[in-house]
């Protein structure tokens, strides 16, 4: 930290000669001082807007503060309550963890093959890979609408379809209460998800298959491998780097999503589909404990801190297969 | 690759015009940061719109006679609870809002004192029919009563008379003959779900059973009791026996939507389920017989043997109900005394006074004189509004039932909007 | 990097098979990827048939959600006529999307090409928050932030008008774009750079006149993806603003359209399909930087 005291006298070989003042501080900042300039903008906005506001919801959920009212200290009395008292935490707590390990499962799964068809697949290539990528691009607020129509008790079209299409309607299925019933509804809000995740996966593991260098393969070819020893051999060891790190993005982002359930459920039936973020901004928002509400949403940030650890302690493992 | 030049040239066509556009877009914006204060009244967006043009047109006649800007926002009734927070929390927003139930005592801290405004609107119009209304807890006014929606049955008479029962008067009657209905595929439709209108409605019930959220001192909670329990117990035979499970996820437009495509016998709502069925000639399926021509109103049934409570008021009452209990995901932090909004409705037809709130904000004290002459000057509009038209499809309707409640059932011609 | 994959799609391929092998690979392919192309359009579908529908339709039982008997285009006329979804909204987003992308962007630039180019104390440090703060969600500062803006708003008045949203999202995008960036910024050579010292270009202008056009894709990759998620973002707009005329798309056909007691998936699927159009163009045009960009985030 401390500008060392450097010896009067020792010139460094520069491209122009350096004023002694200016060898001290690269001596201490190192080579680029100008550097912190180009930082200084993003570290601004880091620090207002992300450092600062994480410090206040750390006080936030160490006090009793609510809507309008500073409030005061009162230790970790809001994690205890949320720990100990609260029901719905707990039930949002499982939701956020069934909800992430099912939805990025099925996104790595499905993800994984969409991306060996788009690999296979040479005519129409824009068309397909357009439209499979459509539900990741469009805005998730609007679609998640469209899907709340096709989840609505009254319109669902695929009640509709229970109903009425034959041979479909013979089975006698349905009418199914899509958002009405707990575990159907939490299972609605998770195929919502896969179906605007998936994209994400099958493009991004897309590019991790052309990264695979085709040798392996005619290689492979010549010793007459079948196509699943190819794939279980040389495309999933290679790969595996690719999913690691698409896999830990999606559970961050899926850990931590709001609109799809907000639009979809806001949190019903029965408090029974709450995620952090929904039940946070019941909590500190629409109930006005924005202590309560502060303390239940930084529960996200152990859970996405371990997450991030492990992922990318898989990574440096994986790493030496080299992409 | 072979793209790359012109698509870069593309890029910068494109980056020059969205700038230019953000340019032009922001010169829009500039004028309206500039401009003088003005009165903002914030209200929901009316489930009867023409009601919120009349209300856009009384603000606008008083900011001309007051010679002030004025400006009226509307939300949706369920994002009320989050403006009104943001708006407290930001200690920012507008000079005079719609509220519902529990606001004075929530928001007491920041609201205005309306002591001597609602002493002078009760003396002109003719006293107030309950003094609690609008009290915060340190018992003086933070709300004037405005206005309320009866919650009444709209009810299918001709599917009634196939089964050869007369209109139910209880909430036995409407288990009974709910039951009937629904064996004939047509169901009650009652939400029990995530919605603003459940709430008013199984507070009704839990009323018309004698229970209640809070004891009279307005402090000590008291839900948790044996007349809570025997309506609990009544709803789920309800709901068994006559319902269906799709009302558990249902919000405030399926039981509409459910009466008038055919399937619904009897809903709980106010009258725009008829309204709309009417305006949009909706059929009995399979006929040419519009449906409203067959859809009565009756006043909410009494429940367990006791006078009826007449719920639909006491629920309109929280229509426009604050935080948490407006999504029904929550209890409010201060209930609302119970004694409050259970006398509302006693009055004679001719003296309801309005039973939603005008709050006005604390942070804007400089024009709190404009304020009071702004509440003072709409509330008497929206007072005389209620006997009549002014209030679009429901002050007609609210009136109606009123005389419904004498005389019996309502006629179709006075529900019109 | 385009090229590449394309060169690697035709490798697939040159195993040196029968025709009829082909033809069956093919079928088979192209079978098992209609369902997938199906699954991501057909909610996208539905909302266009039903936004196209008359009131009267929609509310048919009877009558199939999945076509349309007599178009209309009432609910588009209602959108533009009875709600400020064009002249607000609309036009709200696009500012709001174009400020923050272009605040993002250029201070993206300048902190990832430090990030990959210039040695300095703590650069290190940076780059690992850099990181962390790409990796931190939305949904966990909302709550404080709010409180950010109000105290702000004593200074400038931004609360509950758009300004609170251009300040608030760069905080998620100057860490997406900085890392997109920095990968971008490694490829291109030093040596290039080099000369432009040599000719007594400053750091700056090297910048500027050398690297930038170099990384020009991944510029264009980093506008695409910021304007994208500043589109989407849902929840700052949520809490941020309560003034109808100040929301953005998503948060206005929310919190607006659905109106308490009425029928409106007509206008309200009308208005899910317009939000979504400017986006599917801008991404029609730019696809394959959208698909560089986000694999790049992901593999680089």
């Amino acid at each position: 930290m401390a500008i060392t005291k450097e010896a009067k006298g020792e010139v460094l070989v520069g491209v122009a000669a350096p004023t002694p003042v200016a060898v001290k501080l690269k001596r201490a900042f190192g080579p680029d001082i100008d550097g912190y300039g180009f930082i200084l903008p993003a570290l601004i906005i880091i620090v207002c807007l992300l450092i600062y506001p994480f410090g206040l919801a750390l006080w936030f959920s160490l006090s009793d503060a609510v809507i309008g009212e500073r409030g005061h200290w009162v230790g970790l009395e809001n994690f205890i309550y949320i720990l100990t008292m609260d029901d719905i935490f707990r039930r949002t707590l499982r939701n956020t963890l069934i909800f992430a390990i099912t939805s990025v499962t099925l996104k790595s799964v499905f993800g994984l093959g969409l991306a060996l068809l788009l690999q296979r697949a040479t005519k129409f290539k824009r068309f397909i890979r357009g439209s499979v990528l459509i539900p990741f691009v469009a805005p998730t607020g609007l679609t998640t609408l469209g899907w709340w129509l096709i989840f609505d008790p009254t319109y669902s079209q695929i009640n509709w379809v229970l109903k009425n299409v034959w041979p479909i309607k013979l089975l006698g299925l349905g009418p199914y209460h899509w958002l009405g019933d707990p575990t159907l509804a939490l299972a609605s809000c998770i195929f919502v998800n896969f179906w605007r995740g998936l994209p994400f996966f099958a493009v991004t593991i897309f590019a991790g298959l052309m990264a695979i260098p085709q040798e392996l393969y005619e290689a492979a070819d010549t010793e007459g491998a079948t196509t699943f020893r190819k794939f279980w051999h040389i495309t999933l060891p290679l790969l595996r780097p690719v999913l690691a790190i698409v896999i830990l993005f999606s559970t961050i982002f899926t850990l931590a999503d709001f609109n799809i359930v907000y639009v979809l459920t806001r949190g019903g039936p029965m408090n029974s589909t709450h995620l952090f973020a929904t039940y946070s901004f019941t909590v500190g928002i629409l109930n006005h404990e924005i202590g309560l509400g502060a303390a239940i949403s930084l529960f996200l940030f152990p859970i996405l801190l371990f997450v991030v650890i492990f992922q990318l302690k898989m990574i440096r493992k994986e790493s030496s297969y080299g992409v | 690759m072979q793209g790359m030049l012109s698509r870069r040239a593309l890029l910068r066509a494109s980056l020059g015009t969205s700038a230019g556009l953000a340019g032009i877009l922001l010169a829009r914006q500039a004028p309206v940061l500039a401009q003088e204060r003005e009165l903002k009244l914030l209200t929901w967006s009316h489930f009867v719109p023409s009601s919120d043009e009349e209300l856009q047109r009384q603000l606008e006649e008083f900011g001309k006679m007051a010679g002030i800007k004025v400006r009226m926002d509307r939300v949706a009734h369920l994002q009320l609870p989050a403006v009104l927070a943001s708006e407290v929390q930001g200690q920012k927003g507008h000079d005079i809002t719609i509220a519902g139930g529990g606001n004075p005592h929530l928001y007491a801290d920041h609201l205005v004192v309306l002591d001597d405004l609602h002493d002078k609107i009760g003396r002109s119009g003719g006293g107030w029919t309950n003094l609690e209304l609008g009290k915060g807890p340190d018992n003086h006014y933070h709300a004037i009563p405005w206005y309320f929606i009866s919650f009444p049955i709209a009810i299918r008479t001709d599917l009634v008379a196939e089964i050869g029962e007369d209109l139910p008067d209880t909430w036995e009657d409407v288990h009974r003959i709910g039951k009937k209905l629904k064996a004939k595929g047509h169901p009650v439709g009652i939400q029990l779900a995530h919605s603003a209108d459940s709430n008013h409605i199984l507070r009704g019930i839990i009323w018309s059973w004698g229970g209640k959220l809070v004891e009279a001192d307005g402090k000590t909670v008291a839900i948790n009791s044996k007349e809570t329990v025997e309506a609990y117990k009544f709803i789920k035979a309800l709901y068994e026996d006559c319902m269906e499970p799709e009302v558990l996820a249902w919000d405030d437009r399926n039981n509409n939507v459910c009466l008038n495509s055919g399937k619904c016998s009897m809903i709980l709502n106010p009258i725009s389920a008829y309204n709309s069925a009417r305006k949009d000639n909706a059929l009995i399926p399979g006929t040419n017989i519009p449906i409203h021509i067959v859809i009565n109103h009756i006043m909410p049934p009494k429940g367990a043997g006791r006078a009826a409570h007449v719920g639909g008021t006491q629920r309109h009452w929280y229509l426009e109900v604050l935080a948490g209990a407006g999504l029904g995901q929550a209890v409010p932090r201060v209930p609302l005394p119970e004694g409050a909004a259970g006398a509302v409705h006693h009055g004679e037809p001719g003296l309801q006074p309005a039973a939603a709130t005008c709050l006005c904000h604390a942070s804007h004290l400089r024009l709190q004189s404009q304020v009071l002459l702004c509440a003072l000057h709409w509330l008497v509009h929206a007072r005389s509004g209620l006997a009549g038209a002014t209030h679009g499809g429901h002050a007609g309707g609210v009136g109606s039932l009123h005389h419904s409640r004498h005389g019996g059932r309502v006629c179709h011609g006075q529900a019109e909007c | 990097m385009a090229s590449r994959a394309a060169t690697m799609a035709v490798g697939v391929g040159v195993k040196a098979k029968t025709p009829g092998w082909r033809i069956r690979q093919a079928i088979v392919t192209y079978t098992a990827l209609i369902p997938y192309v199906a699954f991501a359009l057909f909610p996208l579908y539905l909302m266009l048939v039903t936004s196209l529908k008359t009131k009267q339709e929609i509310n048919d039982p009877f009558s199939s959600p999945f076509w349309v008997t007599g178009i209309t285009l009432e609910n588009y006329k209602y959108l533009a006529e009875r709600t400020p979804f064009f002249d607000h909204w609309l036009v709200n987003t696009l500012i709001v999307a174009v400020l923050a992308t272009t605040i993002s962007v250029v201070i993206g630039i300048l902190a990832a090409y430090a990030l990959a180019r210039l040695r300095f104390r703590g650069v290190e440090t940076f780059g690992i928050a850099v990181f962390i703060t790409y990796l931190v969600p939305t949904s966990l500062l909302f709550l404080p932030l709010m409180e950010v803006i109000n105290q702000i708003d004593k200074i400038i008045p931004v609360r509950d008008t758009i300004w609170s949203l251009v300040i608030t999202y760069p905080t998620f995008l100057i860490p997406f774009v900085t890392w997109l960036l920095m990968g971008y910024f490694r490829t291109v050579p030093f040596e290039v750079e080099e000369c432009a010292y040599i000719d007594g270009c400053t750091r700056l202008r090297a910048l500027v006149r050398i690297v930038l056009p170099m990384a020009l894709p991944g510029i264009v990759c980093a506008v695409l993806f910021a304007f994208t998620l500043c589109w989407n973002e849902f929840l700052y707009s949520l809490v941020f603003i309560q003034d109808q005329l100040q929301k953005t798309l998503s948060v206005g056909v929310f919190t607006e359209l659905i109106r308490g007691d009425i029928y409106f998936w007509g206008s309200l699927m009308a208005a899910c399909i317009t939000g979504t159009l400017p986006i599917i163009v801008v991404y029609a045009f730019f696809m394959d930087y959208y698909v560089s960009g986000l694999t790049a985030g992901a593999i680089k």
